[in-house]
This record gives C-alpha cells, structure tokens and sequence, in this order.
C-alpha cells in the first residue's frame, strides 16, 4: 500500500497527479478529503470532479479548522489524501440519524463483515454530538475495531460542519470508511504535551457534555474570572485551547467547549461529571514539540499515516506545528486536518476515547516487511525559534508549582496551629478540672477540719484520763460514742461530695431550695469561717425537672464567685444575698454579693472561655464559660449578670 | 505528767473558741488539766471575760468572727505581757502564725489535737514560770 496526497486547485492539476503517481480507476482507493471550503455547493462540485476521474473511489471528507499536509499548515485550502491498498477492502458508511448513539449503531449495522473489519476512520459533522456516547457503542459492540479520525471543524465559527461519502453528501450525522483485512498492521499514537495551571475546580452541575456550574458558579463566569474578559468574550472559540483538564484513570484528559448557551453553561466536545475536579489547561510549547513521543514509532513497518490533530495545536503553536511532524515526513507523505476533537483507540486495548487537544496518528501497512525506521536524536530535539515561548512557559508553570506548594505549606500550617491550639484547648480544661478538683478538696477540707479535731480531742482525752488513772466505764462509753458520731459524719460529707460532682444522666424533680440546701452543706463553713453573711429570700419553693447535678455545680461555682470577690476585695461585712422567684413561665435564681459588681468594659466578655479577672493561679477563666454552657445548652435556661448599687447580680432563669 | 497536772490544776483558763462542737470536745480533755474554765466564743467576749476574772492561762482560736484571736491576744498582752497564751487553730492559717510571732506568743498548737504537743507546751510553760518566781 501507498498513501500519497496533494492539495486539489484544478482539475488539470488533478489529472496530472492522478498520472503521475500511476493512480488509476478501478484500483482500491480510499480518498480523505480534508476541506477548509465549508461550502456544500464546493463540496459537491469538487465530488462530482473527482468521480469523473475515478468513478469507484472510495471518499469520506470532512470540513475542517486546517489542512495538513507534509510539514504544511494550509488554511481554506482541500487536501486530498489517496491510500491505494492491495489486500485491503474498503467500504464507506454515512448516517442521517441525528442522536450521538443512534448514529453509531446505525453506522456499526452496515458493518458487512464485523469478523474482518480492522480499521474505522470516522469523521462527524454535528456540533450537537457527544462524542462519549457515539465511540461508547464502538466498545460495546466492536471492541476489537481501531476507530480514528475526528470532529470536523468549520474555522472555529462553531456554526456548519460537513462530514461526506461518494454516496450521500448532504444531512450527514457521520461518515466512517472501513478497512477489512486482518493482516493490516496498526498503530495509533496520540500526543498530548497540554498541562494543568492554577487551582481545581469541583464541577458542581453537569448533565452529559454541558456543565451549569462549577464551584458554584458559571462556566463562563469562571472563564471570565480566572482567564480574563477577553478570553471569555470569545468563548467558545477560546475553550478549546483553555481547555478543561480532568484526571480520569491516571490519565489527563482534555475537554474542549464546542458551544456556549444563553443561560452561560457551556458545551464540551465529551462527557464532564458532576463531582469531577477540574484544572485549566494550557499548551506547554516543550511537551508539544518535545519528540521523543516518536520513539514508539522505532521499528515498526510504516506506510501511511493519517493525523487527526486538535485545532487548539494549530492556534497555539503557529507555524511551529511543523516542528511535530517534520521526522514524520522523511518515511512517507502525511496527511490529515485539524479537528474539533480526536477519536482515539488505546494500542493496546482498544478501547475507544474522544480526546481533546491531543494530536492523534493512525499508522498503517498492509506490508510487515515494509521500511522501518529508527528515529535520529536531532529529530527529537526542541528547535531554538521557540525557546522564548518555552521560557514563558516555564515560568507560568514554575509559578504555578511554587504558589502550589506555598498554598500546601499554607494549609499545613493552619493544620498544625489548630492542632496546636486544640492541645492548649486541652491543657486548659485539664487545668480546669484540676482547679476544680483543688477547690473540692479544700471544701472537704474545710469540712473534715472540726470533726477531726474534735475526734483528736477526744482520744486524747481518753489517753489523759488513762494516765491519770481517773478514767471510769462511763466516761469511755460516752467518749467512744462521740468519736464514733464524727466519723459517721466524715462518711456523709464524703458521700454528699461524690453525688455532688456525680453527672445527671436524667432530668429528675427538684427544686431551688433543695439545690441550695445540698450547696450550702458543702460550701457553708468555708463562707462562714470567711465572716461572710448569707441572707436568703426565697420566695419561690415550686418543683421542676432538670438536672439538678448541673444546676448544683452552677450555683456553687456562683457561690464561690461571691465568696472569692468579697475575700479579695476586703469587703467589710461582707454577704451574698440568695433570691429566688417566679412569674407565669419562668422561674428565677438570683445570687448577688456586695463585692462592688463587675466593670462594665468586661461585663460583656465574662462568659468567654479563659476569660479570668482573678490572678492565673486561682482562676482558669472556664467556671462561668461552663456555668453558661450547663445553663443554656443543657437545661435549656438562661444565665445573666448585672451590676446592683452594690455588686453584681447573677440570675438563673428556668422554665417552669 | 503529775506534775503538770498538778501545775495546771491551780490555774483559771480562759478558752476561746467559735465551734460549739470543738468546744463540747475540747473542755472534756481540759477539764483534766484545769478545774476552773472560763469559755468565751470569739475574741471580743474573750478581752471582756479576761477583764472580769483572774486568769492565768490562755488557749484560743485565731479564726473567729467579730474579733479574731490575734487582736483579742494584742490588747490582753498590752495588759498582761506575762500572761501565757496558747494559740490553738488550723494548719492553713500559718499567715495568721507569723503575725502571732511579733505577739511573744508561747506556742501554737495545730487542730486537730496533738495530746503530747500539748503536754510538752504545758511543761515549757511550767519551767518558764518556776524560773521567774
């Protein structure tokens, strides 16, 4: 087999080609019409031309965003590319359905002899196509058939694209030209080179290949925003060389915007899931026209290529897109045109994808002792007309790198302050407990101070008495029994201490008078021994259900506020007033003291977490944090302060 | 052990103490030592119970409300600096202790009741005021 191509201007020129490459009528000819004339009137003359020199030729064309041939860009120009096969057979197919699937399983059904067919070139011209859904059928019903080809273009107008067989040249949903022959050598290839820039994006909304919104926004607005009003104004020209980058499988997958809607979504050339993360892509000039990819191509036979390359490679590279093809060109002719999107099939398995901004290639032979070629160093090396662009590149994608990982550094420094924080959050409550634990021991301690003493007492008066020998049957019984009461009573205080600080499971009947007696049980001789009043008003004795654990320690820690305000301001008759009474709904605690109240520049901030005016030994700043906490988020109340002419006033507010 | 009693017997204590529980307590051990006990219960009744009787001895709370032991020991002392006062209170109120140092104070006792502290103070007590004689 041989491909040879040219690029028609008349039909004279046509003949003499025809002539001189020995192209005759009746031969086994595949004729590629790759057309930037996106006229159907031109498309049908230059058709009927041809037939009038090879009336059997097999045709599939498409319109295009640019011709390639050899090492040459054209533009508006027709390539046509003849492969004359020997042991192949060709067969064209067109459909007019109008869905992505359908047009598939239409073209798949005129599959003659599905056993033999090896190679499908494909071309679609409905900008309404989901590619994804189109190639799926492919895979599902001929897994083991290579499609290439592409998405034909129309000069990124984005308005009519043809695709067209000899047969039928009009209304045409797909063409597709297929190779039988199980002996054909084939190998695809695709380059990509594009890299990822700035932040991902969550796709927030997506149904098929048009997105709504992405972080909640969108498309267009996120294009406008992160890519500038110029670029978004032309969408959807512009998206296809800023295309959308997912990671599917490990592997990067463009998704160019084909079309963009009223409602600012946006179409894409192939499926984009909600839920996907996406990044903005760019050409890195190096990775385009680095080579190397063009090791794979080492010694296998060659004897046609086809290049179906994405458009956004033309607008970015320029003239330069030479660069990705000129080794190619000294094994045989190249042909092919630039696309708005690439069928491509893995070498391996076959498996059909559309891609996007890639540069794809379909090798051929018929022929396994064809030439071969072994790839020269200086074929793969980077000319030096794009080192500018090169640099700029790199410097883009070093910046990027670096604001990355300043951004990684960034969120692992909040990581580790919250964690720092959490520790200190910790220590603090740990304190606290301790605190807590210090002021219960030196209540016991109060506690336990007269009846030890007097226990000391009277054993030591048992031992006088003993010595002195005055000690009667009578007096031991009675001083025994003494002793034996006080520690009856050191048993209760330590009892009424462990229930006291014992957490509520359940809501139980309770009252304030009964909370306060428990209190002041605990609390009393420490007050008292401080020459502190308490004068009580209580003028409500009704029962609720709460936890009255809670509202224990709450009043408590009130109680121990006043105490300690009263002993550090050195209050002279110093008292803590108790008041409890009720409207229709709620019912009130008050617990005032005359220790001067609070200044009214903190009044507001004394229930904050470690917030203390008591000096860092004695206070942890959490006894009214917590008192509030209990209060209002447990036993669904209220807890409040204000100042009287003569100190401050805590009120407790429940629910009846 | 005699011959403290025997000391202590000839004595009128004054005792001054808030805790009636302590008190109830306490008196039953003193009594061996002393038969006549006056009690008071803060410092204030003790400067007045102190003026009305001839006493001999003191032993006192430092705590207590209206006047505390240490002023009611200032103003005794002011009358009596010879007269042997006893403090006789809590561990944790050792501030109040180094204020009773400045008083010439002959001892402290820690509640709750060390019965031979107790002697031994009684005994220095004794010696002190056999050498004065």
């Amino acid at each position: 087999m041989k491909t040879v191509n040219t690029e028609f201007t008349t039909k004279e020129n046509l003949e003499e080609f025809l002539e001189l490459y020995n192209i005759q009528e009746g031969s086994n000819i595949l004729l590629q019409i790759f057309t930037g004339v996106c006229s159907q009137i031109y498309i049908k003359e230059l058709v009927t031309t041809i037939r009038k020199l090879l009336p059997s030729v097999f045709i599939i064309g498409a319109t295009t965003d640019g011709e390639i041939l050899d090492t040459s860009v054209l533009e508006h120009s027709t390539v046509l590319s003849f492969t004359l096969f020997e042991t192949t057979t060709i067969q064209t197919y067109y459909t007019t359905q109008t869905s992505s699937q359908d047009a598939a399983l239409d073209l798949i059904a005129q599959i003659d002899k599905p056993n033999e067919a090896k190679v499908a070139i494909s071309f679609t011209g409905n900008l309404n196509i989901n590619a994804d859904l189109f190639l799926e059928q492919f895979n599902i019903k001929m897994p083991q058939l290579t499609v290439a080809g592409g998405l034909a273009g129309d000069y990124s107008k984005f308005k009519n694209t043809y695709v067209f067989t000899s047969d039928n040249l009009e209304n045409n949903f797909a063409v597709m030209a297929v190779l039988y022959n199980p002996n054909l050598t084939v190998h695809t290839l695709y380059h990509f080179g594009w890299e990822v820039i700035g932040r991902e994006f969550i796709v927030t909304k997506a149904v098929g290949n048009r997105v709504y919104s992405i972080d909640n926004q969108t498309p267009v607005e996120l294009y406008g925003k992160y890519l500038g009003h110029t670029i978004c104004r032309q969408l959807p020209k512009t998206g296809i060389e800023f295309p959308l980058i997912v990671q599917r499988d490990g592997k990067a997958v463009a998704r160019a915007v084909i079309d963009k809607k009223e409602d600012d979504s946006l179409v894409f050339a192939g499926n984009i899931y909600e839920g996907e993360r996406v990044t903005f892509g760019y050409g890195n000039i190096k990775h385009i026209i680095a080579n190397e990819y063009y090791r794979a191509l080492d010694n296998i036979p060659i004897e046609s290529i086809f290049v179906y390359s994405c458009m956004a490679r033309k607008r970015l590279l320029g003239e330069s897109i030479a660069l990705e093809l000129t080794a190619l060109t000294n094994i045989t002719s190249i042909s092919g045109f630039f696309t708005y999107g690439e069928f491509y099939s893995d070498q391996k398995s076959l498996k059909k994808t559309l891609l996007n901004e890639t540069m794809t290639m379909l090798v051929l032979s018929e022929n396994s002792e064809s030439q071969y070629i072994k790839f020269k160093d200086e074929d793969c090396r980077l000319s030096n007309n794009t080192q500018t662009v090169e640099a700029l590149s790199h410097l883009v994608s070093q910046v990027t790198q670096e604001l990355n990982e300043l951004n990684r550094n960034l969120e692992k420094r909040v990581t580790e302050e919250i964690e720092k924080n959490k520790l200190k959050d910790q220590q603090l409550l740990h304190n606290a407990r301790l605190a807590r634990m210090g002021e219960m021991i030196s209540m016991i301690a109060h506690q336990w101070r007269q009846p030890l003493s007097i226990i000391s007492s009277l054993g030591s008066t048992i031992n006088i008495k003993a010595t002195l020998g005055t000690l009667q049957n009578e007096n031991a019984v009675e001083i025994s029994n003494k002793i034996i009461d006080n520690i009856l009573h050191l048993s209760t205080t330590i009892d009424d201490f462990r229930d006291f600080f014992k957490p509520d499971k359940v809501k139980k009947q309770t009252s304030f008078s009964k909370i306060l007696d428990d209190v002041f049980n605990i609390i009393k001789v420490s007050i008292i021994n401080k020459n502190i009043q308490i004068h009580q008003e209580l003028e409500d004795y009704s029962e609720f259900i709460n936890y009255e654990n809670e509202l224990k320690q709450v009043v408590l820690n009130l109680l121990k506020n006043a105490e300690d305000v009263i002993v550090d301001k050195k209050v002279v008759d110093g008292y803590i007033k108790i008041k409890t009474y009720a409207n229709e709904n709620n019912i009130y605690l008050e617990i005032s003291d005359n220790g001067g109240g609070v200044d009214i520049e903190i009044i507001n901030r004394i229930f904050e977490p470690y917030f203390s005016t008591k000096n860092q030994k004695s206070g942890t700043g959490l006894g009214l944090y917590m008192s509030k906490v209990i209060v209002e988020e447990h036993c669904n109340g209220k807890l409040d302060v204000y100042n009287s002419d003569e100190g401050a006033v805590f009120r407790l507010q429940l629910e009846r | 052990m005699r011959d403290i009693v025997d000391f202590t017997k000839k004595m009128h204590l004054l005792y001054v103490e808030d805790n009636e529980d302590t008190i109830d307590a306490t008196m039953l051990y003193l009594d061996e030592f002393f038969d006549a006990i006056t009690v008071a219960k803060n410092g204030k009744e003790g400067v007045e119970k102190f003026q009305k009787h001839t006493i001999d001895m003191i032993i006192s709370d430092i705590n207590m409300p209206i006047m505390d032991g240490l002023e009611m020991a200032e103003q005794i002392k002011g009358v009596n600096p010879h007269i042997p006062i006893i403090f006789f209170s809590a561990h944790n109120e050792e501030s109040f202790i180094q204020r009773a140092n400045a008083l010439n104070i002959e001892g402290y006792l820690y509640k709750p009741l060390h019965h031979h502290q107790f002697i031994a103070l009684l005994e220095e007590i004794m010696h002190k005021m056999s050498d004065k004689k």
